[in-house]
């Protein structure tokens, strides 16, 4: 068997990635995981936050708003909404984003819906602001 | 035989005709080739997002946990209908079969017994349809494509369609738009997304193939979440595939715009140099009968 697994990063916009790596974190929703070739096949949900491919200083890092992940002995999909590459963030996008999203949950005649719409918005800003923070220390 | 000034005015204005069909078909090729590259990076998404559903349908409990896959009651429902067109035309029957089919529908589901509500995504089929059916119009969204991300479809379109759907507007959602094939052909395409639909023997399928994974929390949450993700991400398939074709439709009809005025023009201009070649001729003959008479 293969030492690397085959991960497939998609977004509704586009196939962003398709490589071999030797080792994925993702972050699902009951806590970050790993994947490495030959694991269980699994399906989990994500919630917001750092997805890395790859390993220590070469690792591709995106930040996720969330999605699925279903893995295969030697393949990976990731399914997210939204995938921004760790060198594409800029405090200014977030504050701004954040600044929108807060605006929005303030309205009384938000729909439900759209409620956790942006609340995952805010977590998405939140995570990324964390990454810059780590990446300044 | 007309005359040579309105023969010449009618030349000029044929060819500034020609001239901005021209224009509209390469602004139309050039947006055509991006819009296309969105309508296929959709693709992947979208395939795998359904085949994921398919196979947890599969391993779910089949009772109606879960609304958005839950079989409507039989007999009179409420029915959403989800209109994709263009907010401009001249862009051949890339409207007109879409509002033609829309037409038909809502006629057959109404004599059916069911209620029908429409929402439009883009402008041209609600301009035609609202007179004629304006009390079943529930949203109308134009300028979509202006700002074609999925964000933007997600933040408009479908949080507005779950929360009527959790509220019990409707009990039953299909799309109508028109998929791009390719430069020359679109498809009018007809889609069931609420209930999501899963088809039996590709379930049982996939069920053979995948061993059954461990889930994460478990099936049942994952499906739930992945049902409203699907109808996001089909919604907004539906619009860059609809923008995609939109534009080669108007390609394609800007294209035979150009020659019908093209073949226009050159009839025009024999007609115009004939009365010009006739107008010398008669003025000729004149002369010559003049001074003819003259030597008599």
């Amino acid at each position: 068997m293969s030492i690397v697994i085959r991960t497939e990063l998609v977004t509704p916009e586009a196939l962003v990635l398709s490589e071999e790596f030797m080792l994925v974190t993702a972050p699902g929703v009951e806590g970050y995981f790993g994947v490495m070739s030959g694991h269980a096949p699994f399906v989990t949900l994500l919630k917001p936050g750092v997805l890395s491919l790859g390993e220590d200083e070469d690792a591709k890092v995106f930040v996720v708003a969330g999605g699925f992940v279903e893995v295969m002995p030697d393949k990976m999909i990731i399914l997210t909404e939204r995938a921004l590459p760790r060198d594409q963030i800029t405090e200014q996008q977030i504050q701004s984003e954040l600044k929108e999203a807060h605006l929005k949950l303030a309205d009384p005649d938000l729909e439900p819906s759209a409620s956790a719409f942006w609340q995952n918005r805010i977590e998405f800003a939140q995570v990324c602001q964390e990454l810059l923070k780590k990446q300044l220390a | 035989m007309a005359n040579l000034k309105s023969l010449r005015n009618r030349i000029r204005s044929v060819n500034n005709t020609r001239q901005i069909t021209k224009a509209m078909k390469m602004v139309s090729a050039a947006k055509l080739r991006r819009s296309q590259e969105r309508a296929l990076a959709t693709r992947p998404y979208s395939l795998r997002i359904r085949a994921m559903i398919q196979s947890l349908a599969a391993l779910a409990p089949t009772d109606n946990a879960l609304p958005l896959l839950a079989r409507p009651p039989e007999g009179a429902r409420k029915i959403q209908l989800i209109i994709y067109t263009a907010d401009r035309g001249l862009c051949g029957s890339f409207n007109s079969s879409v509002i033609r089919a829309t037409r038909a529908r809502v006629a057959q589901l109404t004599r059916e017994g069911h209620q029908v509500f429409l929402t439009f995504v883009g402008r041209k089929a609600h301009d035609v349809m609202k007179r004629q059916f304006g009390s079943m119009v529930r949203d109308v969204h134009v300028g979509m494509t202006r700002n074609l991300t999925f964000d933007a479809v997600e933040r408009v379109v479908t949080t507005k369609l779950l929360s009527d759907f959790d509220a019990g507007h409707f009990d039953e959602c299909h799309i109508v738009y028109n998929a791009f094939k390719s430069a020359m052909t679109q498809e009018l395409t007809w889609r069931q997304i609420i209930p999501a639909t899963v088809e039996q023997n590709q379930a049982a399928d996939v069920e053979k193939a995948v061993a059954s994974p461990l889930f994460e929390p478990d099936e049942e949450t994952v499906l739930a979440a992945l049902l409203p993700r699907n109808i996001a991400v089909q919604l907004f398939q539906a619009l860059v595939e609809s923008n995609a074709a939109e534009h080669a439709a108007r390609m394609t009809a800007m294209d035979n715009a150009v020659r019908n005025a093209g073949q226009m023009l050159k009839r025009l201009s024999t007609t115009y140099n004939r009365t010009r070649q006739a107008a010398i001729t008669t003025e000729l003959m004149e002369i010559i009968g003049g001074s003819e008479s003259l030597k008599g």
